[in-house]
């Protein structure tokens, strides 16, 4: 699934491991996620949305 | 970044429990060391119950990582814990499968496994593999 959270984090002014310490999880986790190899859970996803201001859906997109 | 050089670099919980594991590896080593010699020298002279015990008290060091590695699994997050089931996945399969190949040749008398040495090797084997499975698990969604 491709995503827009390495645009997002860069727009923010944040490392990797700034956003995984938000995020609590780990900077290896947000680089799985940032190169489209690892979806992560609604919770996580929620977390994500919460912390850019934007829904979901603007920043996972799985169209083909 | 390099998934490959993430693979080095530790996050808190790999570190706890690295460090943790120390004191049950090095307990596991002495004991192995103490209960085989024990055993060697007294084989002749102590009862089987005792001396089946000594034989088993590796084991105790043994249940102390298991419980350290539930512990670091509890706290992982969920990506890591994805590569940690890879890995375990990987490990008990291909292990399981060569046992299975290896019960097929005992089977049909074309080797003579020895029984003693493929038990005790089995944990070793199953935590090689489980190692590797982790690395392709991290090449793959990493």
């Amino acid at each position: 699934m491709r995503n827009v959270i390495r645009e997002r984090r860069e727009s923010q002014g944040w490392s990797q491991a700034e956003l995984a310490d938000r995020l609590a999880v780990s900077r290896q986790t947000v680089n799985a996620i940032e190169t489209g190899k690892y979806d992560p859970s609604l919770p996580l996803a929620f977390k994500l949305a919460r912390l850019f201001g934007e829904p979901i859906e603007t920043l996972f997109d799985d169209a083909p | 970044m390099n998934p490959f050089i993430d693979m080095v670099r530790f996050t808190p919980n790999e570190k706890r429990y690295y460090r943790n594991s120390i004191a049950p590896t090095v307990a596991f080593l002495a004991v192995m060391a103490g209960s085989a010699m024990l055993v060697r020298e007294y084989r002749d002279e102590w009862p089987f119950e005792v001396l089946a015990g000594l034989a088993l008290l590796p084991v105790l060091p043994m249940v102390w990582i298991i419980k350290i590695y539930i512990d670091y699994f509890r706290d992982c997050d969920e990506w890591e814990k994805l590569i940690e089931i890879y890995g375990i996945a990987i490990g008990v399969l291909l292990v399981g499968m060569a046992y299975f190949a290896l019960g097929l040749l005992g089977l049909f008398q074309l080797v003579v496994l020895d029984g003693t040495l493929l038990a005790y090797g089995m944990l070793p084997a199953v935590m090689l593999v489980y190692t590797l499975g982790k690395v392709v698990g991290r090449w793959r969604h990493g």
